[in-house]
């Protein structure tokens, strides 16, 4: 079918931006062009030329080793967060779904309590609270992200444990761990994956939000929220400034969706059933 | 006069790999006032000779070969517009799960009531009579029309579907395991209910079963399917004293063992 | 726990005075689904328990496999009382009583081969020696070349052979089988009824057959109880049902069986 064949193609186009991406991240100490950190102040906010393929920032640093640089600090940090997000989520989550009723209604009444919160505005306050620093704001994510994840894994999970072959492993007598790895998981995680990709998606928007606000990653260290404000001043006069991490932050968290929607494309709705 | 003919019908499924014969080579005719049963294993095509009948085939089911004329007119195979004018007016299928042929979100009498007035051109304050009518003829209460599917058991939804079969005037009934998952009085209760209904529009009767028993002492001719193919043809008495074909000799007699060590039937 | 091991009664598995109930959907009540049942099972017995839909069958079997909590009442294992609250009790009804189910290939996780379900069910029964999933392959005649298979390559019938050697990996002393033919083809149900009847003589393994057919239950059972609205309404041997049913509910049930059984007239025997 087409539409299949072009999600496929989508995918490994995404998973290939995504991984490129993260290579650029780790190598780029090696293919930057200049250091990101020195800059010469009598070639201040110079065009795209030759030897400065993005031109060069305020201070007269080149943007694209900054913008490599920049890579591996913000695909890092929105992964770091949303994968604790997840971590911290599922094991609220999947408690809920499994605890003695007691105790799964306290877990759920705390999961919604802590999703009824304004999420972008409370990481605000968060970083705030902290020193500004790049790990914090991870922190920070981290902390408003995870409810999402638990009431959404609280919800699969409870849905997973109905089918019958679950109900006939509990009358087996299996224990409980064997059937959360072997019988309710596999048949969250496709769906877990693309929801994944999507979040890391949105947190690496975040990630810049923050850092563009000035609570995330702080000078002269590159991150490309960061290059975005600094770009704020000189906007009528180089544009380039703006231009290459707004295109960064786009191309990466199109890619997570493009992940997204090719895992969504192959995974049928409730997961396989036979 | 003869409702639906069949002549060398092949459906294969070209997805699998090298593509399967689901139904080859299949023949049958259905008369009026006919009952004709269909029997056999799981996965012998059964479903899909059903679906093949009303031009419903499931994707990616194709019908490769042969001919199906609908009171005379030949039908053709993707042709969905003359299809959907032939459903529901000549044909009406009675699907296995009562649940999943009605809309959940609509009561049983605006979906019955619709359908009249679709079909039939009929107003609305005569459709909404005739369903309340129907309904009432196949012994439904008063409530059910009101009712949404999900309020109705697996029997009730069932006379609904007949119901409707009833108000619409069909000529060729088929029912695909019409009574998957009741319990035998209800069971009993609902084959009966659909063998009056046939005789009332003096249509022609296909009940697709993998129960014997429930055919037996229902339709006047019975066909043996086995993997794709019909293997036997026959009225029912003579297939269950003499079946021919070895694959229906395998059910005869799984038939009569069980009867044998029930200790009820006539031990032989 | 002087008498471990050592039966204190005869029978293998007692109900005493069960009683369920379900909050009503929407409604503040109760409703009763089970009501002062009692039943005894002893080594090598067949029991039928013949019912509509909706006179509380399938509850009766979760509860004996302790899938629900019984709001009053009490299981006997061996003579001794079982507190489904209590983890080591569940432990041990799950030992000695195993399930099968109708539709087996809603009951297999699709994800695990056949051989790894039951490699797992053995663990389950702490079975540990090689060779096992051979042996229960063999005990259901279920062709070995099968192991590697996942359930969607599985037909109804076998699919049903796995659910129930993976109800015999744990060697249970009974087996309930909550409508375990339903759907299946009427020649694989035959071999399946040999199958079990097989089981029942040579493990002496108690069976509690649940189903709404009559003739089903006649074929395997020696002993029928009647369930309605809750209660059991009568019991008897199949023959005794058949021929002097005391309740409505029995004589509609009966009579139902038979009235397709009886079609056939002398003429219709098949010339074997």
């Amino acid at each position: 079918m087409p539409s299949e064949r072009i999600s496929r193609k989508m995918g490994i186009c995404g998973a290939t931006l995504l991984a490129v991406l993260m290579l650029v991240g780790v190598l780029a100490p090696w293919i930057s062009p200049h250091d990101p950190y020195r800059g010469d102040l009598s070639r201040r906010l110079e065009p795209p030329s030759r030897s400065y393929p993005l031109g060069t920032d305020a201070l007269g640093r080149c943007v694209a080793s900054r913008l490599l640089h920049a890579t591996g600090t913000s695909l890092g940090a929105a992964l770091a967060a949303s994968a604790t997000a997840f971590l911290l989520g599922a094991a609220a989550g999947i408690s809920a779904a499994l605890a003695p009723p007691g105790l799964a209604a306290l877990l759920a009444t705390l999961i919604d309590a802590a999703l009824a919160m304004p999420a972008l505005l409370l990481a605000v306050v968060l970083a705030g609270l902290m020193n500004p620093s790049l790990s914090s704001t991870v922190f920070a994510l981290a902390l408003v992200g995870w409810p999402w994840w638990a009431r959404w894994l609280r919800a699969m999970t409870r849905q997973a444990r109905r089918r019958e072959f679950v109900t006939a492993a509990e009358a087996l007598g299996l224990g409980g761990g064997r059937i959360l790895s072997h019988y309710l998981l596999p048949q969250i995680a496709p769906a877990a994956a693309v929801a994944f990709a999507v979040r890391t998606g949105t947190m690496l928007v975040a990630v810049s939000g923050l850092s563009y606000l000035g609570l995330g990653a702080q000078p002269p260290q590159p991150e490309w929220g960061r290059m975005l404000e600094e770009s704020r001043l000189y906007l009528g006069r180089a544009p380039w400034l703006l231009i290459a991490p707004a295109a960064a932050v786009s191309l990466c968290a199109a890619s997570c969706q493009m992940i997204a929607e090719s895992l969504r494309q192959r995974v049928p709705p409730g997961g396989r059933r036979a | 006069m003869t409702l639906l003919e069949v002549r060398g019908v092949e459906v294969v499924d070209p997805s699998s790999v090298p593509p399967r014969r689901v139904l080859g080579d299949v023949s049958l005719r259905v008369e009026a006032e006919q009952r004709l049963g269909i029997t056999g294993p799981s996965g012998a095509g059964k479903s899909t000779l059903a679906f093949a009948l009303c031009g419903l085939l499931p994707v990616p089911l194709r019908w490769r070969k042969g001919e199906i004329d609908i009171r005379g007119v030949r039908m053709a195979p993707g042709d969905s517009r003359a299809w959907a004018a032939v459903r529901g007016r000549d044909i009406f299928l009675l699907f296995q799960s009562a649940a999943t042929a009605l809309h959940p979100h609509l009561t049983v009498g605006r979906q019955l009531t619709e359908a009249l007035e679709e079909v039939r051109g009929m107003s609305r304050t005569e459709s909404r009579r005739e369903a309340q009518r129907r309904l009432e003829e196949v012994g439904l209460p008063s409530f059910a029309f009101s009712a949404y599917p999900y309020q109705l058991s697996g029997g009730m939804r069932q006379r609904v579907q007949i119901a409707l079969a009833l108000g619409l005037g069909c000529r060729l009934l088929i029912a695909d395991e019409p009574t998957a998952g009741l319990d035998p009085v209800v069971r009993a209760e609902i084959l009966s209910l659909l063998c009056r209904a046939a005789d009332d529009l003096r249509a022609g009767l296909l009940l697709i079963s993998h129960d014997l028993r429930l055919l037996r002492g229902t339709v006047d001719t019975l066909a043996v399917l086995d993997e794709g193919h019909l293997v036997e043809v026959g009225p029912p008495g003579r297939l269950f004293s003499a079946p021919l074909a070895p694959q229906s000799r395998r059910l005869v007699e799984a038939l009569h063992v069980l009867e044998r060590q029930a200790d009820v039937g006539i031990s032989p | 726990m002087f008498s471990k091991g050592k039966p204190m009664s005869e029978f293998l598995l007692e109900v005493r005075h069960l009683t369920k109930s379900y909050r009503d959907p929407g409604g503040r009540g109760r409703r009763p689904v089970l009501r002062g049942i009692q039943l005894a099972l002893a080594p090598g017995m067949s029991l039928g328990v013949m019912g509509p839909s909706g006179s509380g069958k399938s509850t009766l079997a979760r509860l004996l496999v302790g899938l629900e909590r019984l709001d009053a009442g009490e299981i006997l294992l061996h003579g001794r009382r079982i507190d489904p609250s209590r983890r080591s009790d569940r432990r041990r009804l799950r030992q000695a009583v195993q399930i099968v189910w109708q539709d087996p290939l809603l009951h297999l996780n699709p994800f695990l081969t056949v051989g790894q379900a039951l490699a797992e069910a053995l663990r389950a029964g702490g079975f540990r020696e090689q060779g096992g999933v051979e042996k229960l392959c063999d005990a259901v005649q279920l062709p070995r070349a099968l192991l590697g298979r996942r359930p969607d390559r599985l037909s109804g019938g076998e699919a049903q052979r796995v659910v129930l050697a993976r109800a015999l990996a744990v060697a249970p002393e009974v087996l309930i089988c909550d409508e375990a033919l339903c759907g299946l083809d009427l020649p694989v149900q035959v071999c399946l009824m040999e199958l079990l009847r097989e089981l029942r003589r040579e493990r002496r393994m108690a069976l509690l057959f649940i189903s709404h057919d009559f003739l089903t239950l006649a074929a395997l059972c020696e002993e029928l109880a009647v369930l309605s609205g809750g209660v059991f309404v009568e019991s008897g041997p199949p023959r005794r049902l058949r021929g002097s049913p005391r309740h409505e509910v029995t004589r509609s049930l009966v009579s139902q069986a038979l009235s397709t059984a009886f079609a056939v007239t002398e003429n219709h025997l098949p010339k074997t």
